[in-house]
């Protein structure tokens, strides 16, 4: 009888706590990272970032000037986050203050899984490039980057903008 | 989560603290990076500055307005990196490994600092006059984001920086009082710099 009043207290603690976690479910989140630096990749001397926004359902990959001078050139987020479903990026040519726009749609440019991989982006004069750095390093031989974004002298990198990667 | 009274400090414990607070008034104004600074920036348990309704709290952490200052310094010399705490799902779990089971998150969100912190600093090794005496770490946590900046200290401290290669270029022996660290610490919110 006690074995019995036992289990069921397991069982209905369990159904509790699988009754929270159904509660707490919100857009799915995948372990991975976005990043940008201006300065490693050169375009930090070109231009000014005013907005970025990677997916719109998670603040810390998303940000605009307040006051137009920029937002910065370098940051990066790793951990939980959705997939983001497009990536906005605003900048300013310092040499012209021509403002440029660009919106990239992800969807089926990304990896089915995004786990460890990072996405991060590159400013090129009036282009844009986004890139998918995978969690697989390159040989210790590779000395040079392989793509414009820094990040491919270490992992293996596709270009997913403007050049969709061949699969 | 929010302050909770567990004890008062034990007579040994209040005796240790005018040193603690020596240690960290002093740690990092000597010989602390001037020219590469990776900021690691660890938020506490349930914290993420995107889900602020996890936590329960209106607000973002400390963490991440520091983060969010670094970027907006505009620096060459300052690599922020921001990471969301325990319990915010993915590798950071849920309730569970926020309540009872957080280790493999504190070791996840360390790992990935560590690797972040590689790349940028060997990266920042290939311009020209760059030395390894040149690299900084600064990090900053909250709640058990302070075990994650520990346990990140630890894996700089096991590790140092290692080229593509293998080789170590740098131990980063400055860190060894923090990497040395027992695990769990209290809940505050220490800002440690050091080379």
């Amino acid at each position: 009888m006690f074995m019995k009043h036992t289990l069921a207290r397991w069982l209905a603690a369990l159904g509790l706590l699988w009754a929270l976690a159904a509660c707490a479910t919100g857009p799915k989140l995948v372990s991975h990272a976005f990043s940008f630096n201006g300065w490693q990749d050169g375009w930090a001397e070109t231009a000014d970032l005013l907005a970025f926004s990677y997916g719109g359902q998670y603040s810390p990959t998303r940000a605009q000037s307040k006051d137009g001078t920029g937002i910065g050139y370098s940051d990066g987020v790793n951990g939980p986050m959705p997939v983001g479903a497009f990536l906005s990026v605003r900048w300013r040519l310092k040499a012209t203050g021509e403002v440029f726009e660009q919106r990239v749609d992800l969807r089926g440019r990304l990896p089915r899984d995004m786990t460890d991989h990072e996405l991060t982006f590159v400013i090129d004069g009036p282009q844009l490039y986004v890139y998918v750095v995978t969690p697989q390093l390159q040989p210790p031989e590779t000395k040079q980057r392989t793509h414009r974004t820094w990040l491919s002298r270490y992992n293996q990198t596709y270009e997913v903008f403007p050049n969709a990667p061949s699969r | 989560m929010g302050t909770s009274f567990v004890r008062e400090l034990t007579p040994q414990e209040l005796a240790r603290l005018p040193a603690a607070r020596q240690a960290m008034e002093t740690a990092g104004t000597q010989g602390c990076a001037t020219r590469f600074t990776f900021f690691a920036a660890f938020d506490g348990t349930h914290n993420d500055e995107a889900n602020l309704k996890l936590s329960g709290d209106p607000y973002p952490t400390n963490i991440s307005q520091l983060r969010s200052q670094a970027r907006e310094a505009k620096s060459p010399l300052l690599e922020p990196r921001y990471y969301p705490g325990v319990g915010t799902g993915g590798d950071q779990g849920g309730p569970l490994q926020a309540a009872f089971f957080p280790t493999d998150a504190i070791q996840a969100a360390a790992e990935k600092a560590y690797t972040d912190f590689r790349r940028a600093a060997l990266e920042y090794l290939n311009t020209p006059g760059a030395q390894v005496s040149d690299l900084g770490v600064a990090v900053a946590g909250f709640s058990r984001g302070s075990a994650c900046a520990i346990r990140f200290a630890q894996l700089l401290h096991e590790r140092g920086l290692v080229a593509p290669d293998g080789q170590v270029l740098s131990v980063i022996a400055e860190h060894e009082h923090l990497a040395r660290t027992p695990l769990p610490v209290p809940e505050h919110e220490p800002m440690v710099r050091g080379r």
